[in-house]
């Protein structure tokens, strides 16, 4: 069984005949038949088998689709430096505490009499 | 108490100055009843002062606070004391307490204040409301006209303390937050630090802090997040520990404050477990600052994590900040893209039924991915889950269709998709053939041969569907075509050859599967396909007494398929029906020996000797077959030949031997066999000492339920097995018996409703009631 050609040859699955035809001819140069006579094997065996376009088909619909095989360190980054925000949080349970959360203020209520009003 | 309007320390609004305005008119003599004042002239009010302040009096003391407001805004247009302004702003202030929103509250208190400019208490309940609506520079002048007007009150200052520290601009202004602290109080110390760290000198608010006596659960979180804003993790974490473990239980905002900051603590610890071990327990906080804390400081923890490749327990970190803030797409983002990595390493591992997991996850947030979708449907083909594989096809091949729609100028795009789609459709199929959903199978089959009718191996496989499905016809037509192009395929010859004969057309078969043996001799599947259309033939003249062409049939079908033993026991049997008892012992000998060991031929032989009267010879087989294998299984086999014939008493001799062995698997598998053939009055006694030997088995019960409910018609004990079945599912959580015994209890219900309808209606009683 020859290993995925896709990896073979360098390329991902997107790619298109152009590169595969491209990465076919680099390697070949690389590994020709005298001097690597096993990788210019696998080279071929995975040309063969991506030039034709039923196949590649085959092999992008009926194998795992590996692209995402890597944390995105971009998306990451994109959640930023991001701190618990001690001062934020203190001032939270602070006021939470305090008189702006509460209810109660029957204390802060004055009694009306009749004197007052109407001496 | 002499009251000022429009005093230099009141808050006022444009608003409320316009309305004091029209106020000082009502003061002036002239009132308005209903209608700002200059735009008509208004009556002049005669109303009697006094009765108006005690109406108005009347209504406070009922918390009727808008019929005082308005008994006494009169009373003071008739000429009461401006004292009574006082009373309207209390009324005012009540009102406020009351009211449903901040917006509101803060309407009433500027009332209030307008009326009562130098009550300190107003001012302070103004600022109240400015500070909840998050309004901190409203606030802060508030407070400060409170703390003016009386400069002895603590409250008043502590608050306008906090309200400084809340202002965005403290750090820039640290003569703005003054603080002076009464010694021991510890409240103003920890405002003291808040304020202190507000303006970056952590160590000093730690300073402040460290000192106190006895520090309640507050001074000890605030401790603790001096400590880490100080940079000092450990002592912050100890801090934080005391509050949780501490011997009071503290307030829950408390309490979530000490567990967001443990997180902090730990993680900048690089103590990444404890950190993750506090987020997993730390409660969700009603409080949508402490929110915001919770998600940021499980945001920051699920970073460090992914960069120490704990790539699980970071989107665990992240699911918990999504939980408080399901909106954060940062988050979102990470989380989905993260779980798509870990489906694919866990595919690599070949754990798929984990990838499909992850990559749902990652699907809630790239709905209609293509990559997800396929990655997803072969996970549940690779796990056989073959409903969720079709289904997942589906939505494929509808994106990719979009997909081609949109890339009709790209032809190599377009190309590519349309082999992508021919070949989603193959699994799509197959993937429905595998759920025994055979029309949807040839129907995506069909919509395949769509996208490319000249593939041939498609319509073979459209053929074969078919084929399965009974459709003969569609069979017929897609095997026709293929032949049209290529006319040798052997194969497709052979799946024609069947068609017809499954068709009827005995003649079509035979000289299409003759033409597949002309094209590739001895090809086996094509020899037994054609020794099928004989045996049939065969069957067919037995039928109509034309013995000699039948056994000439069937003799052709031994001759290409010598290794079937059906072939040479229908023999055997043609010759029995006919009485040529010798010809049918060696067509049955032949049977025989090709698997001496199997004692169903022997059992099946014997019974076509039972059937035609020759009880000796079928005895003779019987005892043969219990000499090969005895045991239960014989004797279920020969007792059903038995009753397969109508003879029930020697069936039981046969059975009576499954209750002697107390094998509770046997009895169970004996039980359903005779529910099966429509012995359910049989089955009762079988199935109900296989339920005493094994009360664990949920499907006996089942079993037993269905004989008491078809055989005997003793619903109440059908429903106590069917209970009884379901407990036994539940325990070990055995979906399908859950699901057939919830099946199987609507059933019941149904036959009781049933029988009570027929039992309440004469009509349906009578005989021939179903003629109705």
């Amino acid at each position: 069984m020859i290993d995925d050609p896709y990896a073979v040859l360098g390329l991902d699955r997107t790619a298109k005949a152009d590169d595969v035809r491209r990465a076919y001819l680099r390697l070949v140069r690389v590994h020709t038949p005298e001097s690597n006579p096993e990788q210019f094997k696998q080279v071929r065996a995975a040309y063969e088998t991506l030039r034709s376009p039923l196949r590649r088909a085959e092999l992008a619909v009926q194998a795992f689709d590996e692209t995402v095989s890597e944390p995105d360190l971009d998306l990451v980054a994109a959640l930023g430096d991001e701190e618990l925000d001690v001062v934020a949080l203190w001032l939270a349970i602070e006021t939470g505490s305090s008189d702006v959360a509460a209810t109660d203020f029957a204390h802060d209520m004055t009694p009306i009499r009749e004197a007052d009003l109407l001496p | 108490m002499i009251l000022r309007r429009g005093g230099r320390s009141g808050i006022m609004s444009p608003v409320m100055a316009k309305r004091n305005k029209h106020r000082q008119h009502a003061r002036s003599g002239v009132a308005s009843v209903g209608r700002p004042s200059g735009t008509h002239p208004s009556p002049v009010v005669t109303a009697d002062p006094a009765s108006e302040v005690r109406r108005g009096l009347s209504a406070f003391e009922r918390g009727e606070y808008g019929v005082a407001i308005q008994a006494w805004t009169q009373a003071r247009r008739a000429g009461a004391p401006e004292a009574v302004d006082r009373a309207i702003a209390e009324a005012h202030f009540r009102r406020a307490l009351a009211a449903p929103s901040d917006g509101r509250r803060a309407q009433e208190l500027h009332e209030a204040v307008a009326l009562a400019p130098d009550h300190a208490v107003y001012q302070y309940h103004l600022a109240l409301a400015y500070h909840r609506q998050g309004q901190v520079r409203r606030a802060i002048e508030a407070y400060e006209a409170a703390c003016r007007l009386d400069p002895a009150n603590d409250r008043y200052r502590r608050h306008l303390t906090l309200a400084r520290c809340s202002d965005p601009g403290a750090e820039a202004q640290p003569e703005a937050l003054p603080v002076v602290s009464p010694p021991g109080d510890e409240s103003f110390a920890r405002l003291a630090a808040l304020a202190a760290l507000r303006q970056n000198r952590p160590l000093d608010a730690v300073v402040t802090l460290v000192g106190l006596e006895s520090p309640s659960p507050l001074a000890k979180l605030a401790l603790g997040l001096a400590h880490l804003a100080a940079d000092q993790p450990a002592s912050a974490a100890s801090c934080f520990t005391g509050v949780l473990d501490g011997d009071d239980s503290p307030p829950s905002d408390l309490r979530a404050g000490a567990q967001i900051a443990t997180v902090a603590a730990s993680r900048r610890d690089n103590d990444l477990d404890a950190a993750l071990q506090a987020l997993r327990v730390a409660d969700v906080p009603a409080n949508s600052a402490l929110q915001s804390a919770l998600g940021a400081a499980a945001r920051a923890l699920g970073r460090e994590l992914l960069l120490e490749e704990r790539l699980d327990e970071a989107v665990v970190a992240w699911q918990r900040a999504l939980v408080v803030d399901p909106r954060h797409e940062a988050t979102r983002r990470v989380v989905s893209q993260v779980e798509e990595v870990l489906g694919t390493r866990d595919a690599r591992a070949g754990e798929y039924a984990e990838a499909a997991r992850h990559w749902e996850a990652a699907l809630a947030e790239q709905p209609g991915e293509a990559r997800i979708l396929q990655n997803l449907a072969l996970a549940a083909e690779r796990l056989e889950q073959w409903e969720q594989a079709s289904a997942r096809w589906e939505e494929l091949i509808a994106h990719w269709k979009r997909a081609m729609r949109g890339a009709r100028r790209d032809h190599e795009a377009g190309a590519d998709l349309r082999r992508k789609l021919t070949i989603a459709h193959r699994r799509l199929a197959d993937a429905y053939d595998a759920a025994d959903d055979l029309p949807s199978a040839v129907r995506a089959i069909d919509r395949a041969l769509n996208f490319d009718p000249s593939d041939m191996d498609l319509r073979l496989r459209a053929a074969e569907l078919s084929l399965e499905d009974q459709a003969y016809g569609p069979a017929i037509d897609h095997l026709r075509r293929v032949l049209a192009v290529r006319p040798d395929d052997v194969r497709a010859l052979i799946d024609l050859g069947a068609a017809y004969d499954l068709k009827g057309d005995e003649r079509q078969a035979e000289s299409t599967l003759e033409r597949a043996l002309a094209i590739e001799p001895g090809n086996q599947a094509a020899m037994g396909a054609l020794a099928a259309v004989f045996h049939s033939r065969s069957d067919r003249l037995v039928d109509a007494g034309q013995l000699d062409q039948a056994v000439a049939a069937m003799e052709r079908a031994i001759e290409l398929e010598p290794g079937a033993v059906r072939h040479h026991q229908c023999l055997g049997a043609s010759y029995v029906r006919h009485g040529q008892l010798k010809l049918a012992e060696k067509a049955f000998a032949r049977a025989i020996a090709l698997d001496p060991d199997d004692v169903r031929t022997r059992v099946e032989i014997g019974a076509v000797y039972l059937a035609s009267g020759y009880e000796k010879d079928a005895q003779r087989l019987f005892r043969q077959a219990l000499k090969v294998q005895p045991g239960s299984v014989t004797h279920v086999a020969i007792g059903l030949a038995h009753l397969r014939l109508g003879r029930s008493d020697a069936a039981h001799q046969q059975f009576k031997h499954l209750l002697k062995e107390n094998d509770a698997l046997s009895l169970r598998l004996l039980g359903a066999a005779l529910n099966d053939l429509r012995r359910e009055v049989d089955a009762e006694r079988y199935l109900k000492r296989a339920v005493e030997l094994e009360p664990s088995n949920a499907r006996g019960h089942l079993d037993l339920a269905w004989s008491y409910a078809f055989g005997l018609h003793n619903y109440p004990e059908a429903a106590r097995e069917v209970a009884e079945a379901r407990r036994l599912a539940l325990e070990a959580d055995d979906a399908a018996v859950l699901a057939e015994a919830e099946v199987a209890a609507q059933g019941i219900a149904n036959l009781v409703e049933e029988a009570e309808a027929r039992r309440n209606d004469p009509y349906l009683s009578l005989p021939g009631a179903f003629l109705r």
